[in-house]
């Protein structure tokens, strides 16, 4: 298990990687991130809110409310504005890795 | 399930419920009972199903602090969304009913002035129409309203009596009984000195308006009794001011303008919503520079 603080700064790129490949509500997120980190990582239920609430204030996300096996839930859709940040997160990360392996 | 419940109950306790939290409870709720009954399948018993949801929730202070909640602000919050329901209430109900009564003054001033040709016949018959669906509407807005406050907390009401009763300035009390006075005798002399049939609707109409005038404003405070708050205290100088503004402003008119009577009842009812507009905006726009 990775601590949730390493991870910190790139909860929103993990969130926004989810819903680029589609439309998707909270539980189905945190699973999906639960399983693409093959259970390395679990985001906390508060840790999740709080970045789709930020990703929704900066516009890179927005969200509707659907039906999801009989109940209402809310969905959020990646932004034009949200694949660009996400874009540059990844940048961000290349450089990133680059240099703490020269550390490592 | 019931303990998982217990504990969002527990989380969210002395959090301002807004649309933005309720939704995020909603949320939370959904995914913490989706995750609860996944694990339940996959063969874990329900204690450790619980333990394992519990342990993945996090702590709330760390969505609230992204939403800009604090839980001191609990109070500001209970207190400001009532009251400007209240507000938009009063003026909906007042509006509405002022709107309908003058429109229906119109209708009845309509068919003593215009009954020459059929269309004329027609049209005072859709406005008196138009002014009963009027004062339906603020009527039946006026029962809904009851239902709402019936829900509102006590703790929100007492602040919003604390407001209203510090509301009315003195010049206003102090000015508008002498404008009034001098309005009524004006308008008193100047019926009596040129009576004709005009005169004759134009003072029975502006009289039904001063009565609708006084049973809106009235109402206005039953309303507010109903619910358990006195909203502005009814004073005689308030009564005055309500009742004998349009008045006055016709006379004006019919004085400075030399309109004849029938034009003047017309820019009575406008006067007299236009008012009625002012007074519901004006009460609104004073609760938020304080």
């Amino acid at each position: 298990m990775i601590s949730s603080d390493i991870i910190r700064g790139y909860t929103d790129t993990m969130i926004l990687f989810i819903v680029s490949c589609g439309d998707s509500y909270g539980y189905e997120i945190s699973k999906q991130i639960k399983e693409i980190s093959e259970e390395n990582y679990v985001m906390k239920e508060t840790t999740l809110y709080s970045a789709l609430t930020r990703l929704e204030k900066n516009g890179f996300i927005t969200s509707y409310s659907g039906m999801h096996d009989g109940r209402k839930r809310t969905y959020y859709r990646i932004t034009d504005d949200g694949k660009a940040y996400y874009k540059e997160k990844c940048e961000e990360w290349e450089l990133t890795k680059e240099v703490i392996d020269k550390f490592i | 399930m019931d303990i998982i419940m217990n504990y969002i109950d527990s989380m969210f306790a002395g959090i301002p419920v807004t649309d933005e939290t309720s939704r995020l409870r909603e949320d939370i709720t959904a995914n913490m009972t989706d995750k609860y009954n996944e694990l339940v399948k996959e063969g874990k018993s329900g204690n450790e199903a619980i333990g394992t949801v519990i342990s993945e929730f996090g702590s709330i202070d760390e969505v609230l602090s992204e939403m800009g909640i604090t839980r001191g602000a609990v109070p500001v919050v209970i207190t400001e969304a009532p009251e400007k329901k209240y507000l938009s209430h009063i003026r909906t109900v007042s509006l509405l009913a002022a709107a309908g009564a003058g429109i229906l003054i119109l209708g009845i001033a309509l068919i003593f002035v215009l009954q020459y040709h059929t269309y004329e016949k027609i049209l005072s018959l859709f406005t008196i129409i138009a002014g009963i669906v009027f004062i339906f509407l603020s009527l039946f807005i006026r029962v809904g309203f009851r239902q709402k406050y019936a829900e509102i907390p006590e703790k929100a009401m007492t602040v919003l009596k604390a407001k209203y009763e510090a509301k009315r300035s003195l010049t206003l009390k102090m000015v508008f009984p002498f404008i009034c006075i001098f309005a009524v005798l004006f308008a008193l002399f100047s019926g009596i000195r040129y009576f004709n049939v005009y005169s004759f609707i134009f003072m029975v109409s502006v009289s039904l308006n001063l009565a609708v005038t006084a049973f809106v404003y009235t109402e206005k405070h039953t309303l507010a009794g109903m619910i358990g708050v006195t909203v502005p205290n009814l004073k005689a100088a308030d009564i005055l001011r309500e009742l004998t503004l349009p008045y006055f402003m016709c006379v004006l008119m019919s004085v400075t303008t030399g309109y004849n009577q029938f034009e003047i009842v017309v820019i009575s009812v406008v006067v007299y919503i236009i008012m009625h507009l002012c007074a519901g905006q004006f009460d609104t726009i004073k609760e938020n520079t304080k």
